[in-house]
C-alpha cells in the first residue's frame, strides 16, 4: 500500500520538483559558504569562520526545509484515495498515507544532511560532526515532521495554497525564537537556542508530534468525505 | 432469507427534508433516483460511512464496498495499465483484461491523456475489480456510449449472478430496467 500511494503521490513531475528544490537549497547553501578570501584570512580568522559558516548552514537549512517539506505534503489530500476510503476504510489509507510521508521525508532529510556535511568537508575550516549539530538536526528534522502534521490536520484539496500560511509561520516563529526566551515554545516547540539542550525537549517534541497524529488520526475517522 | 449488507433506519441528515429506511441484500440490485438536490448522493454517502447521520441509525456488516463516485477521482500522471495492475495488486483482485478490450480503453496512455468517456470507463474497470460484495455505484453511465454501456451491464449482470449486490444512482432510470431489483425515487 506504502509503495502504490508513493508511485501515485510521488509522480514524475512532482518528484523533478523535489530534487530541483533539493538542488537549490545544496546550490544556495555552496554559494553561501563558499570561500571567496585568501587562506590566510580564514586561518586567521579561523574560529570566527567557523562559527559564521555553520550559523550560515544552520538559518538556510531552518529556513529552506519548511518550504521543500511544504512542496512534498501539500497536495496530501487527492481526490483519487476517496474510493479507496470506501474499498479499505479511511483511517487505513491515511495512516499509510502519513507511513509514507514520513519515509518519504526521513529519506529526503537524510540525502539533504549528508549533501550539507560534504559541503563542510570542502571548507577551508575543518568541522566535526558534534553533539551540538547532532542536536540541531534532529530537532529540525522533528520540526518539519510536525509542520507535516500541521498540514495533515489543516489542509484539505481545495485549500492546499493554505499551507504556505504555515510555511511563514514557521519562519516567523523560528526568527522570534532567535530573540526571545518565549514560553509560546510549548505551544509550539520548534528548535529553539534557549530549550535546544533542556532535557526533555526532544522527549516534549516527540510526544507533540504523537499527540499531533493522534488529533489527525481522530480528524480523519469523523470527518465528512466530500 | 438473506441478511441485509447494509440497513438505514430513519437515518437522515437535518438538511433533507425526510429519512431514509433502506436495506440492501446480497445480490439484490437497488436503484436510485430523483431530481437534482434531492438527496441522492447523500445517501450514497450515508451507505458507504463517508457521513454520519444526524438522526437515524445505519447498520453495516463488516465487508469491502466497491465504490464509483459521480466525479471521476483517478490520479493523472500514471500509466493505464500501470494504475490498473497497482490497483490489482493491492485490492487483491485480477485486472479483468476481456472488459477493458471491451471498453476499448487504450492501456499505454498516460490517465491525463484519456478522454472524459474513457476515464470514466477506466474508473468503472477498476471498481469492478477486487473481492466486495457491494458495489455502489454513482451516475455509472456519465460520459459511456452506448456500446460501452452495454459492455457495462453485461458486467454488473455477470458480478449480480456471483452474488454481489449493486446500489446505483442515475439520471436515467428507464436504462437500468432489465438489471435493477428494487428502484428508489427521491
Amino acid at each position: 500500500m506504502i509503495k502504490w500511494l508513493f508511485r501515485h503521490d510521488f509522480h514524475f513531475k512532482k518528484t523533478l520538483i523535489c530534487l530541483v528544490t533539493i538542488w537549490v537549497i545544496i546550490l544556495v547553501l555552496i554559494l553561501l559558504v563558499w570561500p571567496s578570501n585568501s587562506m590566510l584570512e580564514y586561518q586567521l580568522f579561523y574560529e570566527h569562520y567557523q562559527i559564521e559558516s555553520k550559523v550560515i548552514i544552520n538559518q538556510t537549512l531552518k529556513i529552506c526545509l519548511p518550504f521543500l517539506v511544504l512542496i512534498m505534503v501539500m497536495e496530501h489530500d487527492q481526490p483519487y484515495l476517496r474510493p479507496l476510503f470506501a474499498y479499505f476504510g479511511v483511517v487505513k489509507i491515511q495512516i499509510y498515507k502519513y507511513i509514507m510521508y514520513y519515509l518519504v521525508y526521513s529519506f529526503v532529510f537524510a540525502y539533504l544532511i549528508i549533501f550539507v556535511e560534504a559541503i563542510k568537508s570542502y571548507l577551508p575550516v575543518v568541522f566535526s560532526l558534534t553533539a551540538d549539530d547532532f542536536n540541531f538536526y534532529l530537532q529540525l528534522y522533528l520540526d518539519n515532521m510536525i509542520l507535516m502534521n500541521m498540514i495533515f490536520y489543516f489542509i484539505r484539496d481545495k485549500r492546499r495554497i493554505l499551507s504556505l500560511l504555515f510555511g511563514l509561520l514557521f519562519y516567523f516563529i523560528s526568527l522570534y525564537y532567535e530573540d526571545s526566551n518565549s514560553k509560546i515554545y510549548y505551544l509550539l516547540p520548534l528548535y529553539h537556542p534557549h530549550y535546544k539542550d533542556f532535557t526533555f525537549a526532544i522527549i516534549y517534541k516527540l510526544w507533540y508530534l504523537l499527540f499531533g497524529l493522534c488529533l489527525c488520526v481522530r480528524k480523519n475517522s469523523m470527518e465528512t468525505i466530500q | 432469507m438473506s441478511t441485509p449488507l447494509i440497513e438505514l433506519q430513519n437515518a437522515g441528515k437535518n438538511y433533507l427534508n425526510y429519512s431514509f429506511n433502506i436495506s440492501i441484500k446480497e445480490g439484490s440490485c437497488l436503484l436510485v433516483h430523483g431530481k437534482n438536490g434531492s438527496g441522492k448522493t447523500t445517501l450514497i454517502h450515508l451507505l458507504l460511512g463517508f457521513v454520519k447521520p444526524d438522526f437515524g441509525k445505519v447498520i453495516k456488516k463488516n465487508m469491502i464496498v466497491n465504490y464509483l463516485s459521480e466525479k471521476v477521482m483517478l490520479p493523472l500522471y500514471i500509466k493505464v495499465i500501470d494504475y490498473l495492475e497497482n490497483m490489482a495488486k493491492i485490492k487483491r483482485g485480477e485486472v479483468d483484461y476481456n472488459l477493458l478490450y471491451n471498453f476499448k480503453i487504450p492501456l499505454f496512455k498516460g490517465i491525463h491523456q484519456l478522454s472524459k468517456g474513457n476515464q470514466q470507463k477506466l474508473a468503472l474497470a477498476t471498481t469492478m475489480m477486487g473481492q466486495a460484495k457491494l458495489f455502489i455505484l454513482d451516475e455509472p453511465l456519465s460520459g459511456l456510449d452506448e456500446e460501452s454501456i452495454n459492455v457495462l451491464f453485461n458486467k454488473i449482470k455477470s458480478l449480480k449472478e456471483e452474488g454481489s449486490s449493486f446500489v446505483i444512482s442515475t439520471h436515467q432510470p428507464y436504462r437500468f430496467l432489465s438489471i435493477i431489483d428494487e428502484t428508489l425515487e427521491l
